[in-house]
């Protein structure tokens, strides 16, 4: 049954109609915004998983070597059916009827195929049978039961033609050519590098030996789904969690800021409840009770709009990516909903409180502590505050950015609410009193705030910009560690533009010793130590880097006889020691000579020196190159994103055992997040402090405005009033953003030149940019005449 | 039985910062009978407001007690005494500005769940307060006297024992104030209802029953 109240909800909304539709719209697209982005993204992760799993050949192990042990052992379980053996290759498919040709990833197999998600047939079981992908069967225009013929560069088809027995597609790159055939060919197993499998091996001594020596590398799947998760959490949705964040802080500020701003018709509401008899709390509930209805309503159609479109339109919408979602994942619908009701709760219970609050009838809150005492603690602190940031950026003080911060949370909003100016005029300073202590409070924690957003965020870019290679001289890179030369065979031929920049690094073979480039100089130490008790952190310079071999052909070899910097020395010598793996003892050390001093081996990525494989000199050092091969690709940055985004796949669905890292890696993304999410979040927190000061301060103001108009005042005495509130606000965040900017350089700025070019990045001012926008605002509303029928 | 309210040594004090205090009552004792409509003049801070609030239990007297019906408003629990026993109309009226009048009548009578039981009432008062032809038009439409008379219709709907006015003809014209005091004598004589007016208004204390003067802490009956 409708009652009065029922009414009294509904037409509290249609009182202010285009404030209801405000609250609507912005809960709305908030609720769609989210309900995309978690439910989208979850979905979109399922896709990569189910693809990782669909590129590994659906089985549990991959086992990569070239050993004679390893080919021995694969090719006996092979016999056994244990293992199906496979040659990974680029090829080609023509349709015995069109004639059509198309190519793309080729799979030749000993054994039964179970590449990709199967979509019609079944999936081949016998020699002769092969299944293509969605996209080859399209551009051949044939489908299950037709005939085609097959090419590898090193693949061995034997008789064709071959039958389709199915069509498959990979639902994280629906794009994919591929072709994976259950060989005819005999020779397979002495083709063979990679083999799958279910079993581990672990029962199998000589397997084990494979292992751990690196002749043989074991991949599993979980190891690479979880590596192509990690890879596309960080990647390709890189940082959603923080810019999540963002809207949601940005969309609960603004709905509370909403329902906050209608806080005359609430309080009329309630006072008329009240005197029918209501009691307070549920008077309130009962005003507020149709806005909190709009914002929900707002929230449960754009969560049911945009999961029913993510449910009908999944192929139009997945297809975007070019990529096939099953099902709408549930679990980030779960999200959205938890983090929308979260929303919703704050919203409603921060303009509950804040509405309900009870108003205090005492004199104003001032700071009562005289006014010269006042200017003395603002300037004192104020300048110790300056003397920590000097501390900090001149390395005195290494947490000295953080001593600044409160030392200037405490001083300088003091030292805005002390200007003079502020109280030379009996209007200023009547309004000044009206929020002094409140005001204080409230500008010491956005200092802190702004100041740690912006010295965080200059950090953050600082390092960023310096390893994506924005610094000039340096470069971008990507480095891949553990690879088998097969593995290394597989990428030239695959990716040969990449390829061709690339240094190929052979490891050597450290079995009994790891070996490494020391100084020259700290040679005779050590040679000393490996006598004694084989400490070499005792010597003086025991800095050291790691040795690798390179083919004297193509890019590599450009490095022979290379050593980095930090190992050379006047005679050209270098140092170099072995060491006992397990035990680190230093077990010998001796001397060598270098052919040129190289910065590229600087970089962390590389090693510290490089000699060519079968030298006289590699032979002279006892340096026998090993199986396993480290990847250096240079200026990674300029290729496309989509012949990154391959050459990543390829390696994950080759390699799941190798060690990838990129100076445009995740964490670095992860961390320009962050930079730009808490520069956000200290913006929006500004902007809601000046808001809520503004709102009380108008409210407090009330009577003084009303009495300035009827007296005749002008819109410039009225923004006047505003004065004691946005400057100390202006003048605070400004300060704490610059402060925390200049707290991150590594010089006085001004007083020392520039030793170091750093590039800060354009996050940290986001602070400045909200607070002047609102104060603009806030200025502007302040000039607006009073409404006279709210006196009362 | 006559409704009756006595304010037995009533004393009361504002407490400052700093332990100080302003007394307002000092030791008052007096009698309100339903029937009769009282009017309460006093220079401005001389506790006109701060009696109504002591009336309405908002505050509590630092000394005495005050009592309707022989019940101390101590023991009346504060939704009945606002639904059923003290009823207040203001200067600026409160009411719900987008709701009809009616809506605003009955508003009372459904929050105390009195509306089933007498569904008419309030179609009755706006009749008694001369508004039934508006009863469905929204209130924030009405005149400032008009309004004030929704607010007496409103404040009556759940027959309290007495009514506090509170300025209640200080935003009208003389037209209003003669129809607004007019009616409140009759709200008092034809309901038995106690009426008890705080105003400035000559013509508003001309109109009631009794008047009382509130100064030097304490309250006199003024001769007719």
């Amino acid at each position: 049954m409708i009652t009065i109240r029922h009414n009294l909800i509904y037409r509290s909304v249609i009182h202010r109609p285009r404030r209801a539709a405000s609250l609507f719209l912005l809960s709305f697209c908030f609720s769609c915004l989210s309900t995309l982005l978690l439910a989208g993204g979850a979905s979109y992760i399922e896709a990569v998983r189910q693809g990782t799993q669909a590129s590994f050949g659906g089985y549990t192990y991959q086992i990569t070597g070239s050993s004679d042990t390893t080919r021995t052992i694969m090719e006996e379980a092979s016999a056994d059916g244990q293992v199906v053996a496979v040659v990974k290759t680029t090829g080609a498919v023509t349709s015995a009827e069109t004639g059509q040709a198309a190519g793309g990833d080729t799979f030749e197999l000993s054994g039964p195929s179970r590449y990709g998600v199967l979509i019609t047939g079944q999936y081949p079981q016998q020699p002769g049978e092969v299944s293509v992908s969605q996209q080859v069967a399209d551009q051949l225009r044939i489908g299950v039961a037709d005939e085609i013929t097959l090419e590898g560069e090193d693949a061995d088809f034997g008789p064709e033609p071959y039958k389709v027995t199915a069509i498959t597609m990979n639902p994280a790159s629906t794009k994919e050519s591929s072709i994976s055939a259950v060989t005819r060919s005999d020779t397979i197993r002495e083709r063979a590098v990679s083999w799958l499998t279910d079993e581990s091996f672990s029962y199998s001594q000589q397997m084990q030996q494979e292992f751990n020596s690196g002749n043989a590398r074991l991949g599993h799947i979980d190891w690479s789904i979880r590596q192509s998760e990690e890879e596309i959490a960080s990647r390709g949705l890189s940082g959603m969690p923080y810019y999540e964040i963002l809207i949601t802080v940005a969309t609960v500020v603004a709905l509370t800021g909403l329902i906050l701003s209608n806080r005359g018709v609430y309080q009329r509401t309630v006072e008329g409840l009240i005197a029918s008899g209501e009691s307070v709390r549920r008077a309130w509930w009962l005003a507020l009770a149709g806005s909190y209805l709009v914002a929900f309503l707002g929230v449960m159609l754009g969560l049911v709009l945009c999961q029913t479109l993510l449910g009908i339109a999944k192929k139009q919408v997945s297809g975007l990516f070019e990529q096939s979602w099953a099902n709408v994942n549930y679990t980030g619908l779960v999200q959205a909903v938890l983090l929308l009701f979260l929303c919703l709760g704050i919203v409603i219970l921060v303009s509950f409180l804040f509405l309900t609050r009870k108003t205090s009838h005492q004199p104003a809150n001032e700071i009562t502590i005289r006014y010269s005492i006042h200017w003395v603690l603002a300037v004192v602190g104020s300048l110790t505050c300056l003397f920590f940031v000097w501390t900090r950026i001149t390395l005195r003080i290494l947490e000295g950015h953080y001593l600044a911060l409160w030392t200037g949370s405490f001083a300088i909003p003091l030292l805005f609410l002390a200007i003079p100016f502020l109280r030379r005029y009996r209007i200023e300073r009547r309004a000044l009193a009206m929020r002094n202590t409140n005001n204080y409070l409230g500008l010491a924690g956005i200092f802190a705030l702004c100041f740690y957003a912006a010295s965080y965020s200059s950090f953050a870019m600082t390092q960023v910009n310096w390893q994506r290679g924005s610094i000039e001289g340096v470069s971008s890179y990507m480095t891949i560690e553990l690879l088998t030369s097969n593995d290394v065979d597989y990428l030239s031929q695959r990716y040969p533009d990449i390829m061709d920049e690339a240094y190929i690094l052979i490891d050597p073979n450290e079995t009994s010793s790891l070996i490494r480039v020391i100084r020259a100089d700290a040679v005779p130490c050590a040679q000393e130590q490996a006598a004694l008790n084989g400490d070499f952190d005792t010597c003086e310079s025991y800095s050291m880097s790691p040795v690798s071999l390179v083919s004297p052909e193509g890019k590599s070899g450009e490095l022979a006889g290379h050593v980095a910097p930090d190992f050379s020395s006047s005679a050209e010598k270098a140092g170099i020691v072995y060491i006992e793996p397990g035990t680190s003892y230093l077990n010998a050390a001796s001397t060598t000579t270098y052919g040129e001093v190289d910065v590229l081996l600087e970089s962390d990525a590389l090693p510290g020196m490089v000699l060519e494989e079968g030298s006289a000199q590699a032979k002279e050092l006892d340096i026998e190159p090993s199986t396993i091969r480290t990847i250096y690709v240079p200026n990674f940055s300029r290729f496309s994103d989509e012949d990154k985004n391959s050459f990543r796949s390829a390696v994950i669905g080759r390699a799941g055992y190798a060690f990838v890292t990129e100076s445009d890696s995740p964490e670095l993304r992860q961390l320009e997040a962050r930079a730009i999410t808490y520069s956000g979040i200290a913006g929006i927190a500004s902007v809601l402090f000046i808001t809520v000061m503004m709102v009380t301060a108008r409210q407090e103001q009330r009577i003084l405005r009303q009495s300035m108009y009827l007296a005749g005042d002008s819109p410039w005495q009225r923004i006047r009033l505003a004065f004691p509130i946005i400057i100390p606000f202006l003048g605070t965040v400004f300060t704490a953003a610059i402060l925390g900017r200049i707290a991150a350089m590594d010089h006085v700025p001004l007083l020392e030149p520039d030793l170091t070019y750093h590039n800060h990045g354009i996050w940290w001012p986001i602070p400045l940019y909200l607070a002047a926008a609102a104060s603009v605002v806030a200025l502007v509303h302040s000039s607006r005449k009073p409404t006279m029928e709210d006196a009362s | 039985m006559t409704t009756e309210i006595v304010l037995d040594r009533v004393s009361f004090s504002y407490e400052l910062p700093k332990k100080r205090t302003t007394l307002i009552f000092d030791d008052v004792t007096h009698r309100f009978s339903g029937g009769t409509s009282a009017a309460i003049m006093g220079p401005s801070g001389s506790g006109k407001t701060t009696l109504f609030r002591l009336l309405s239990q908002e505050l509590t007297p630092s000394n005495g007690t005050i009592s309707v019906d022989g019940r101390s408003l101590t023991e009346i629990p504060d939704l009945e005494l606002r639904r059923f026993t003290v009823a207040r109309i203001y200067q600026e009226y409160r009411l719900i500005p987008f709701l009809t009048c009616l809506e605003n009548v009955q508003l009372p009578q459904e929050i105390a769940g009195t509306l089933r039981g007498n569904p008419n009432r309030a179609i009755e008062l706006l009749d008694r307060v001369g508004l039934s032809k508006l009863k469905d038009s929204t209130v924030d439409t009405l005149s400032g006297g008009e309004q004030q008379r929704v607010a007496i219709a409103r404040a009556l709907v759940n027959r309290p024992a007495v009514l506090l006015a509170d300025e209640p003809t200080g935003a009208l014209d003389e037209t209003n104030t003669r129809v607004v005091t007019k009616l409140l004598r009759d709200v008092a004589h034809n309901l038995d209802i106690a009426v008890i007016v705080a105003t400035h208004d000559q013509l508003v204390a001309a109109a009631a029953d009794q008047v009382f003067k509130l100064a030097e802490h304490t309250l006199t009956e003024e001769a007719a």
